[in-house]
C-alpha cells in the first residue's frame, strides 16, 4: 500500500486527480488517510475534519465540507451517539448501528471519499478500520420556492422551481402522484458533476424519445454544466436556426402539463429552469394561463397571439415595402399622411427603420441589464429621446415611431421569451428584403422561414405538428384551445403511445328536466 | 458540399444587386390626384393637381385663399399644365416642370373639357387603361369650358379637389361613372356614354366652388349634349341607379311636401308586342315624409294615398321628361334600354337591332309604371304649433281635388 507522491497529485487536473484516487483503496490507519486526504484538498478552507476520541485508543474522524451539512443533525444522530457510547474496539459495523442515520454507505476508496465529500455527504473514519461510512446529512442554505419571474400568469399555481433539484422533482411528484412518474438521475460534467434528472410518465411518453433523450445526455461531454442552456444546445436537433426547438420553462405546472401530453423534462440541479422535449412550434402561443382560464376566453387570446406574431414579423417590413415601393397599394389619405410625415426626413425608410428597431432593442436590452431604479430612467429617456425628439427634429417619421412601437409591443405578446427574441430578431432580415426587393422580398423570406420551419424537428417530431403533419386532435390546442372535455386524445407524434386524457361525452350541460316538479 | 455553400454565397449578393430599382420614397413622389384633359393646339393639353406635403407637421393652413396658380399651399395641391401631341407626349412635359416623380396610381378624378369632349374622347382614353399606375377605378366628369381652370380649383371645404368631388359624386344624388363604366359603355352596341357633369359655380365670399350637377350625354365618344339636373334625376331613375334624394311635391292650394326616397327600384322589360318592341318600366318608390309645409293630418291613410299619387305624377313627368329629352333631342339611348333588350331578347337583339338601335331608340314606345309608397312620416303626425281647425281645412282641400 503505497500512498502516491504528493506533488504528482497535486499538479494533476482536478477532475483526473479524483479518477486517480478512485483506484486507491482506504488504509487502516486513521492518520494515513487523513493525510493523504488533507493533500487532496490543499488550500480548501471549508474541509473540516473532527477529530474524536471517545476512549483511550479509540480514533475517529468526522469529515465534512462546512456549509452543505445539517450540523444540528450531525451533532445529535452521529457525534454525541459516538462520543457517549463508541467504545475503543468497536468494529466498524457497529459503529454503523450506533448512528442514526438512515442513509449511509460505506466508503472504501479514496475516490469515492472525496467524491461523497464533495457532493455534501459527511464520512466517519475510524482508526484500523479500511472503510468509512457516508452520511446523507446534506443541508444548506436554499432559496424558498417563490413565484415565477418570467412566466407570471393572473391565475394558476403560483411557485416556481428553484435551484435545487430535489425540490423541483418533489414539485413534479406532488401535481404527478403516480409511480409512472420516472425521474432517472445522471451526472454530467467532469467538474461540476452536476445532477440530472430526466423526468417523464412512463407508457405515455414515447420511449423512442427517452431513448433519444438519455443517448444525447450520455454523449456530451462538458466540464461544467451551470445552467439548462448548457445542455439545449446539445440536445437540440438545428443548433443554428432561430428557433428553439426545446421549450424551457420555470413553472412546475407547465412541466407536468407537458409530461401529461407526453413530453419529457430534463431538471438540472442548480437552475429553477427545465428544459421539455420535444417542442413543436405551437408551444411557443401557448401559455399555461390559455389551460386554466374557460376556453371560449382563451381561445380568443390565442388567435390574437398569433395575429401579433404576424405583426411583430411583418409589420416593419410591410410598411417599408409599401412606403418604398408600393405606393399604390395604401389608400390615398393614408399615402398623403405618410408623405407628409416623412417629408423632410433625411433618411431612407429601409434606413430609417433599422435605426429604430436596433434602438428598440437596445432599449429593451438596456432594461433588462440594469438595476431596477436605472432601468427606470433609461426607458423615460429612451422614449422621449426617439418618442418625442427625433420627431420633433424630423430625423424620423412619426408613423415610423408608431410601427415601431406597435412592433415592439407585439412581439411581447408571444408566451414564450426565447420564441419572442427569436421573431423580433428574424424582422431585421425581412425588412432588409423588404427595402430592397419589396414586397416580393417579404413574400421570399417569409416562404424561407416557412421552408426552414417545415424541415425541421425537434427529438424527430416534425416542428410545425400539428399542423405539419396534419393531426385533428392536435388542432384544438392550436389556434383555439379547446374545452379540456373536447380534447380527448393527446398530440398524435408526441403521445402517441396512449392517446386517450379525457373520458367521452363529458361536456357538461344543464341537467335533465325530472318529470312533473318545476 | 463545401463547393455548393460557395457557389450559394456567391449568388446570395445577386439577389441584392436585382433589388432597389425601382425603389422610389415616398418623399420624392408628386402624388397626381385630378387630371384635367383639353384640347390645344398641338393635340391635348394636361393639366393635373399635385399634391404639395407639408415640411412639418403643424405648419399647415397658414394664410387662406385659394384661387388661380394654386400658390404653393402645403397640404394642397398645385396645379401643372403641359402640351403634347399625345397624353403621354404631354405628360413627358409636364414632368419636365415638376421635381418630383409623377405618380399617377392616386389620380382619383378625370376631368374633360367641353371642348375636348365634343371632339372624342377616345384619343385620351387609352393611355389611362393601358398604364399600369393609374386606376380604372378614376371618376370621369365633363366642366364646361376648360378642365386646366378647373383642376386650378382650391377647394373650401376639402383639402384636395379631387377629394371634393370624389365624395359629392359618391353621394350618388348625381350620375356616378368610372373609367371602368365609360369604357364598358364606349366598347359595347350601341357605343354611347354618361358622365356627370362638373362645374365651377360662385362661392362665397368671392371664391368658387365645385358642384356636381347635371349629366353629359355622349354620342359615342362624342359630347352631345347635357342633361339638367331635374332631367338627371330622371335619367338616374331609368338606369336604376337612384339610391338616395328627396322630392318635393306641390300640391296645389295645400302647399308642398319634401320627401326623402328611401329606395327606389326600376324594373326595365322588353315586350315584344305584334313584332314591334316596348319597353314596360316599372318603378318602386319608398319615400319617407321630412318636411310638410302643407298643414296636413298624416295620421290619416287618405292623406297618404293623395300625396302618394302626387309623388307618382311627379316622378312620372319626371321620367317622361328625360326620355323625351334623350329621344327627341339627343336621339341617345343613355338609359342603357339596350343592355336591357340584349339580356332578355339576345337573339332578336343581334339580328334585328344591334346594328340599328340609334334609329329604334328615338321611337321606341315606353310604358311607364310608377308606385310610390309613404313608410313613415316622421316624429308626429299633425303638425306642431298649429291649430287644428287649420289643419283640418287643409285636409279638406287636399281631399277635393281630383286625381
Amino acid at each position: 500500500m503505497v500512498p502516491p507522491n504528493p506533488p504528482q497529485l497535486s499538479s494533476l487536473p482536478a477532475d483526473q486527480a479524483v479518477q486517480a484516487l478512485q483506484s486507491i483503496p482506504l488504509g487502516s490507519s486513521l492518520g494515513e488517510n487523513l493525510g493523504l486526504l488533507r493533500q487532496v484538498f490543499a488550500r480548501c478552507s471549508d474541509l473540516v475534519v473532527h477529530q474524536l476520541a471517545p476512549g483511550a485508543g479509540s480514533a475517529f474522524a468526522v469529515i465534512y465540507i462546512d456549509g452543505l451539512i445539517d450540523q444540528d443533525l450531525l451533532d445529535r444522530d452521529v457525534v454525541r451517539p459516538l462520543l457517549e457510547r463508541g467504545s475503543p474496539s468497536a468494529p466498524m459495523a457497529s459503529v454503523r448501528s450506533l448512528t442514526y442515520v438512515p442513509e449511509t454507505a460505506r466508503v472504501r476508496t479514496h475516490g469515492e471519499l472525496v467524491q461523497r465529500l464533495v457532493s455534501g455527504e459527511a464520512i466517519l473514519l475510524a482508526d484500523g478500520s479500511p472503510e468509512g461510512v457516508a452520511y446523507g446529512l446534506q443541508g444548506w442554505e436554499t432559496r424558498a420556492i417563490s413565484e415565477p419571474v418570467a412566466e407570471a400568469a393572473i391565475r394558476g399555481p403560483r411557485e416556481s422551481f428553484v435551484e435545487t433539484l430535489r425540490f423541483n422533482t418533489a414539485m413534479l411528484r406532488r401535481k404527478l402522484k403516480s409511480p409512472g412518474l420516472k425521474t432517472e438521475a445522471l451526472t454530467i460534467g467532469r467538474v461540476t458533476r452536476t445532477d440530472v434528472v430526466v423526468a417523464y410518465l412512463e407508457g405515455i411518453a414515447d420511449p423512442g424519445v427517452i431513448a433519444e433523450v438519455h443517448k444525447r445526455l450520455q454523449h456530451i461531454e462538458i466540464d461544467g454544466v451551470l445552467e439548462t442552456g448548457y445542455l439545449e444546445e446539445f440536445l437540440e436537433d438545428a443548433p443554428f436556426s432561430p428557433f428553439p426547438q426545446i421549450q424551457n420553462t420555470e413553472r412546475p405546472d407547465t412541466a407536468a402539463g407537458q409530461l401529461l401530453e407526453g413530453r419529457v423534462a430534463i431538471l438540472v440541479d442548480g437552475t429553477p429552469v427545465a428544459l421539455i422535449v420535444p417542442t413543436v412550434f405551437a408551444q411557443f402561443m401557448q401559455a399555461n394561463e390559455d389551460y386554466y382560464e374557460r376556453f371560449l376566453i382563451a381561445s380568443a387570446v390565442r388567435m390574437l397571439r398569433y395575429l401579433f406574431l404576424l405583426v411583430a414579423l411583418l409589420l416593419p417590413s410591410l410598411y417599408v415595402a409599401v412606403i418604398t415601393f408600393h405606393h399604390e397599394m395604401m389608400p390615398t389619405s393614408l399615402l398623403l399622411s405618410i408623405a407628409e410625415a416623412r417629408e423632410g426626413v433625411p433618411f431612407p425608410a429601409l434606413v430609417e427603420a433599422m435605426a429604430m428597431e436596433v434602438t428598440f432593442e437596445v432599449l429593451r436590452e438596456a432594461g433588462i441589464r440594469l438595476p431596477k431604479p436605472v432601468g427606470q430612467a433609461v426607458s423615460i429617456v429612451g422614449a422621449l429621446v426617439i418618442g418625442e425628439a427625433a420627431v420633433r427634429a424630423g430625423l424620423v417619421s412619426a408613423p415610423m415611431v408608431i410601427v415601431v412601437a406597435i412592433t415592439g409591443i407585439a412581439s411581447f405578446a408571444v408566451p414564450r421569451y426565447n420564441a419572442a427574441t427569436a421573431v423580433r430578431m428574424l424582422r431585421f432580415p425581412l425588412i432588409l428584403l423588404a427595402g430592397t426587393l419589396g414586397m416580393f422580398g417579404i413574400v421570399a423570406g417569409l416562404s424561407g422561414i416557412l421552408l426552414h420551419l417545415c424541415a425541421l424537428r425537434s427529438f424527430g417530431v416534425p416542428y410545425l405538428s400539428p399542423m405539419g403533419p396534419m393531426d385533428w386532435q392536435g388542432l384544438k390546442d392550436v389556434l383555439i384551445r379547446a374545452p379540456h372535455w373536447a380534447m380527448r386524445l393527446r398530440p398524435r407524434l408526441v403521445g402517441g403511445q396512449n392517446r386517450v386524457r379525457v373520458g367521452k361525452g363529458l361536456a357538461p350541460g344543464p341537467p335533465p328536466r325530472s318529470g312533473g316538479g318545476r | 458540399m463545401m463547393a455548393r455553400r460557395v457557389i450559394a454565397l456567391v449568388l446570395l449578393p445577386a439577389l441584392l444587386l436585382a433589388g432597389c430599382w425601382d425603389r422610389l420614397e415616398i418623399n420624392d413622389l408628386g402624388i397626381v390626384t385630378l387630371v384635367g384633359i383639353d384640347r390645344a393646339e398641338a393635340g391635348v393639353r394636361l393639366t393635373v393637381g399635385v399634391v404639395a406635403p407639408t415640411s412639418t407637421p403643424g405648419q399647415q393652413e397658414k394664410g387662406g385663399g385659394g384661387g388661380k396658380g394654386g400658390g404653393a399651399q402645403s397640404g394642397r395641391a398645385i396645379a401643372y399644365s403641359a402640351e403634347g401631341a399625345t397624353v403621354v407626349d404631354a405628360m413627358t412635359r409636364l414632368q419636365e416642370k415638376v421635381s418630383r416623380r409623377l405618380f399617377w396610381a392616386h389620380a382619383r378624378v378625370l376631368v374633360f373639357g367641353e371642348e375636348y369632349a365634343r371632339q372624342g374622347l377616345t384619343p385620351a382614353l387609352d393611355f389611362w387603361t393601358r398604364h399600369r399606375e393609374p386606376r380604372l377605378l378614376l371618376q370621369v366628369v365633363v366642366t364646361p369650358g376648360e378642365a386646366a381652370e378647373f383642376v386650378q380649383l382650391q377647394p373650401r371645404l376639402e383639402r384636395l379637389l379631387s377629394e371634393a368631388v370624389r365624395e359629392t359624386i359618391n353621394l350618388r344624388f348625381q350620375t356616378r361613372v368610372l373609367l371602368r363604366d365609360l369604357v364598358e359603355d364606349l366598347r359595347d352596341s350601341p357605343g354611347h356614354a354618361i358622365a356627370p357633369r362638373a362645374e365651377l359655380v360662385p362661392g362665397q365670399p368671392d371664391g368658387r366652388d365645385v358642384s356636381i350637377s347635371g349629366t353629359a350625354i355622349f354620342r359615342k365618344d362624342r359630347l352631345a349634349g347635357w342633361l339638367d339636373d331635374r332631367e338627371t334625376r330622371g335619367l338616374l331613375w331609368l338606369r336604376n341607379e337612384a339610391q338616395t334624394g328627396t322630392m318635393t311635391v306641390d300640391l296645389p292650394n295645400v302647399g308642398s311636401v319634401s320627401l326623402n326616397v328611401i329606395r327606389g327600384r326600376t324594373v326595365v322589360k322588353p315586350v315584344l308586342a305584334g313584332g314591334r318592341l316596348r319597353m314596360n318600366v316599372a318603378l318602386t318608390v319608398d319615400l319617407d315624409v321630412v318636411e310638410s309645409a302643407a298643414l296636413l293630418d298624416w295620421s290619416k291613410e287618405e292623406t297618404l294615398r293623395k300625396v302618394e299619387g302626387s309623388a307618382e305624377r311627379s316622378l312620372r313627368e319626371r321620367i317622361t321628361g328625360t326620355l323625351q329629352k334623350l329621344q327627341d333631342e339627343y336621339g341617345v339611348d343613355a338609359v342603357n334600354f339596350s343592355e336591357a333588350v340584349r339580356r332578355s331578347l339576345p337573339g332578336l337583339w343581334e339580328t334585328r337591332w344591334k346594328n340599328r338601335w340609334d334609329q329604334v331608340f328615338p321611337t321606341l314606345p315606353v310604358d311607364l309604371q310608377v308606385t310610390a309608397q309613404i313608410r313613415r312620416t316622421g316624429e308626429h303626425s299633425a303638425p306642431l304649433g298649429v291649430p287644428e281647425n287649420q289643419v283640418q281645412k287643409n285636409q279638406q282641400k287636399l281631399l277635393k281635388q281630383k286625381e
